[in-house]
């Protein structure tokens, strides 16, 4: 008896401890999931290395972000970049690296937060540099910029430096035009961060070296580009005075905001082409639907995305958008499925400002382009509907969607090349030198007139709050 | 269950697999498939003698898990259940290791495309034995050897499944039900895409023992007895003598007769070059001008790019060809009379009106060339001076814009004067282009089957020998 116990609880035993055949398995090992820095063995290597694991780290971050708080924080480095950088590069230090491996260098020291050894190697670099060769000085002052510039943080005090040290060189074409542009970068990240000292003299800077560029100078192709960014500094500078104007009415504010413009680009009055104060043209478009995110009980079923041939047109809505005496903002998109993380910034900031300002009207604009991701190429009807899924369905952005059929034809056979037509609110929206852009919001006041047309997201967040604000209060 | 006498898997058994590997997924979403099986046949021979016989057999499963937008993925060649068990659990504990990219963007459900049916499978490839491989082999080596010669072959019977199932997915149109307290959403059934093909190549190299003269012939394709490897053997015997002794003339523009063979290899380098994209991104040689009004460079579709006589297409269920096909593929013209008809896109374009318009086919070591009827001894006769040439090797592309290429003859070249054979001359480099080629042709012949450079896929050609003018050899060579 006492022996068949014995043996009984042996076996029990044995079941109870067994492991699974499938758990015990040791074919398949566990893949290596440690970073073995010691495989990389230069500067470059190290920073895409960083860069790879600051790519892999911000995307989900991103996303969480978008899903669960609808908004984005970005500036700083994620703690395993961080971490492989400092890891990585603390095998050199700024006195000893070889200046051939100035610029992965100097960067990967900016990502690992080594900033007293990025200085060390700007000084040795810098001290190697003949005082008369202008344009290698030229060169490297301008990589430091912007690699300061660039960087994730980025440091604007060092890189305001060097732009100083920059401008000492003689001026040449080239140089005022490189300074243009990362003037313009320093006064965008100033200004996005809230630094308001550095983004005034910035702007300052370039309003004064636009002062200095020839008639010559500004025939050449790249100043079409370039006259932007002085527009941007004279926006900035005369920003409150824009506002205060805002707050009287519109047409002081559009004159302000259009001499800005005028004094950037020498158009003549008569010539201008510029959205502020012009006249929104009411949308018009085959397709519409409504949101139940925005709470839009007002317009209209949606279309039976079938493949049906027929294409039914739904009922516009009454009266037309933007709707007059309400405040308007515009969204023209196409493309999202594309540009995807630059478009959810679009949809996060939207919803908060939907949050804020429940009364200010928001509408989608686009248009069918002939096909939707893998689909096979879907009449409009059905892109429309498809469109719908995507904007209101899925991400609940809280807007009117206005979808036009765009009119095309083909190149003959066998090219069969899509060509499509101008879109009537695209060709509306678009003023000389101020063309639609996808992803550009336009803000419209009550009685119609186009307040604002710009990129719309977070870092233009804060400016379009301001401006609603006064629309709203007035 | 386990594979014991079949050499393959059959598709009940894939369908087996596929439910035990997605019955051990945890945690949800889809499991993806890919479920490889082969048996390779080979034979190799060397200064006639067999120096290698192989029967192969392998099975290849690839498992990919998804979970919450992680993907993580293993590869197994065990068919039981343990193993396929591990093989999932490997592939979740990347999915875990791996921080995922959550699918944010709207996601319609994929179209279900078209699988064509070609006819790639032969009882004859699949019932080769090694027996019989070995008692060819001593046929084909043994006349060689009463000639005094050396001779090297390899020849190869295979069979091969493919299937790619996806496993798990949540239906779309199903309501969700209640299991205990959770609702979850009913799977769809698993959708096979299964394929057999078989692969069969012969060919053989005839050397003479001091070096100084080469042959060679060679076929493949997918039916073993559509290739005849006596008449091969007899053939690189006789291109061996023929090209004994050879003398070196001065390299330039030749007019040439080029073999199937030696057509094939050059052509091959055209049929890569059918891309729409580069076309439309202004890229040479299917690009014309930038069209100012339109806003886009316009192509070559329509134009005439080759000789009128010149039509090469390809149809993936063409019996004759025989190729491994994927969804969607359909028939394709790439030039009809010399026309431009259609450039290949490796991504659905997003400007043509069907979806089928954006994936032609894409295996391009097959395709069908149109020919005439001048037989090769008929083009050598009306050549006053001239080559023939029996292949090409060792080709290299020198100028993506203008598909220039470079290489080598190989195993036969005999210079042609005033219509005959008179010497064996010593292998030349040339640089030449498709393009140019098709558009100097004076004669083209039937088209045959030829043999096919693809590796581990069934891939063959019907290609014509052709006569063209102003052939460009660059320098001679030694090798033999």
């Amino acid at each position: 008896m006492r022996m068949w116990i014995t043996g009984l609880a042996a076996v029990l035993m044995a079941v109870a401890v067994r492991p699974t055949l499938a758990d015990a398995q040791t074919r398949l090992t566990w893949p290596p999931n440690t970073f073995d820095i010691a495989q990389y063995l230069t500067a470059e290597e190290c920073l895409a290395a960083t860069l790879r694991i600051r790519d892999s780290v911000d995307i989900p971050h991103s996303l969480e972000q978008y899903l669960s708080r609808l908004t984005f924080d970005q500036v700083v480095l994620a703690p395993p970049a961080l971490d492989a950088a400092r890891k990585c590069s603390a095998r050199w230090t700024g006195e000893a690296v070889d200046l051939e491996e100035f610029g992965p260098t100097l960067t990967l020291f900016l990502y690992a937060q080594r900033d007293h050894d990025a200085e060390v190697l700007i000084r040795r670099r810098l001290a190697t540099l003949s005082p008369n060769d202008d344009s290698t000085r030229a060169g490297v002052f301008d990589s430091i910029a912007s690699t300061y510039l660039t960087v994730t943080p980025f440091r604007l005090g060092p890189a305001e430096q060097a732009l100083d040290s920059f401008a000492r060189i003689p001026r040449t074409t080239a140089r005022v035009f490189l300074q243009f542009e990362r003037l313009g970068l320093l006064l965008y990240l100033a200004d996005v961060t809230g630094d308001t000292a550095r983004a005034r003299r910035a702007a300052e800077r370039i309003s004064g070296l636009a002062s200095t560029v020839t008639e010559i100078e500004k025939g050449h192709p790249l100043w079409q580009y370039l006259r932007v960014v002085v527009y941007r500094a004279y926006d900035y500078l005369t920003w409150f005075d824009q506002l205060d104007s805002l707050r009287v009415n519109n047409a002081r504010y559009a004159a302000l905001v259009r001499a800005n413009w005028m004094k950037a680009s020498d158009e003549r009055r008569d010539l201008v082409q510029f959205p502020v104060g012009e006249q929104a043209k009411p949308i018009e478009s085959e397709f519409w639907f409504s949101s139940r995110a925005a709470g839009d009980s007002s317009v209209v079923r949606s279309v039976n995305g079938g493949t049906n041939a027929a294409i039914e047109k739904s009922r516009a809505p009454n009266p037309p958008r933007p709707t007059a005496g309400r405040i308007s903002l515009m969204f023209f998109l196409t493309n999202c499925h594309q540009l995807g993380l630059r478009c959810w910034d679009l949809y996060a900031t939207g919803k908060r400002i939907h949050q804020d300002f429940p009364d200010v009207e928001l509408t989608i604009v686009t248009q069918t382009t002939g096909y939707f991701l893998d689909q096979e190429p879907p009449p409009p009807a059905a892109e429309a509907e498809l469109l719908r899924q995507w904007w209101l369905d899925f991400h609940e952005v809280p807007a009117m969607l206005a979808v036009t059929q765009t009119q095309f034809w083909r190149l003959p056979e066998p090219d069969r090349r899509r060509i499509d037509e101008p879109v009537t609110n695209i060709t509306q929206y678009s003023f000389g030198s101020w063309p639609v852009q996808s992803l550009n919001a336009y803000l419209v006041d009550r009685d119609g007139t186009i307040i604002h047309a710009g990129p719309f997201g977070r870092e233009t967040e804060r400016r379009f709050r301001q401006l609603l604000t006064i629309l709203k209060n007035r | 269950m386990t594979v014991v006498d079949e050499r393959i898997l059959t598709r009940a058994e894939c369908m087996d697999i596929t439910t035990r590997t997605a019955g051990f997924a945890r945690d949800g979403g889809p499991t993806d498939l890919v479920i490889n099986s082969s048996w390779n046949g080979e034979l190799r021979w060397a200064r006639n003698r067999v120096s290698l016989t192989s029967d192969r057999r392998n099975i290849q499963i690839w498992i990919r898990r998804t979970i919450d937008g992680s993907t993580g993925q293993s590869w197994t060649n065990q068919i039981d259940s343990t193993s396929l068990e591990s093989a999932v659990r490997a592939a979740e504990r990347m999915c875990r290791i791996k921080p995922g990219v959550k699918v944010v963007d709207f996601q319609p459900p994929s179209p279900t495309l078209p699988l064509p049916k070609p006819t790639i499978w032969s009882d004859a490839t699949y019932n080769a034995t090694t027996q019989m491989r070995g008692d060819l082999a001593r046929v084909l080596s043994e006349e060689t050897e009463a000639r005094g010669m050396l001779s090297a072959g390899f020849m190869k019977m295979a069979g091969t499944t493919s299937c790619s199932v996806q496993a798990g997915v949540e239906s779309a149109t199903a309501s969700t039900e209640r299991a205990g307290t959770k609702e979850v959403r009913p799977v769809d059934p698993p959708v096979l895409l299964y394929q057999t093909h078989t692969m069969a190549e012969c060919s053989m190299t005839v050397r003479h023992p001091n070096g100084v003269g080469s042959g060679w012939a060679g076929r493949s394709g997918y039916d073993w007895a559509a290739i005849d490897g006596a008449a091969l053997a007899s053939l690189a015997l006789q291109k061996c003598i023929d090209s004994l002794n050879p003398v070196a003339i001065e390299p330039g523009r030749y007019t040439v007769v080029l073999e199937p063979q030696a057509v094939y290899d050059l052509v091959l380098f055209l049929i890569r070059a059918l891309f729409r994209l580069p076309a439309e991104a202004g890229n040479p040689p299917f690009a014309l001008e930038y069209d100012q009004a339109l806003k886009l460079f316009r192509t070559k579709l329509g134009l005439k790019v080759a000789d009128e006589r010149v039509t090469i297409s390809h149809d993936p269920e063409d019996p004759l060809l025989g190729i491994q096909t994927r969804p969607a593929q359909m028939p394709v013209t790439w030039i009809e009379h010399g026309i431009l008809k259609t450039l290949a896109n490796d991504r659905p374009s997003h400007a043509l009106p069907k979806l089928n318009d954006n994936l032609p086919s894409l295996w391009r070591n097959s395709f069908r060339m149109s020919g005439g009827s001048t037989s090769v001894p008929d083009m050598i006769s009306s050549t006053t001076r001239g080559l023939l040439v029996t292949r090409l090797s060792n080709i290299t592309l020198l100028d993506s814009g203008s598909i220039l290429c470079t290489g080598l003859t190989r195993d036969g070249l005999w210079l042609i004067e005033k219509g005959k054979i008179t010497k064996a001359v010593k292998n030349m480099r040339f640089t030449e282009s498709p393009l140019f080629v098709l558009n100097n042709l004076q004669d083209l012949g039937m088209p045959v089957p030829v043999f096919s450079t693809a590796r581990d896929e069934p891939a063959s050609a019907l290609v014509p020998p052709i006569k063209a003018n102003d052939f460009s050899f660059t320098s001679m060579i030694d090798a033999v």
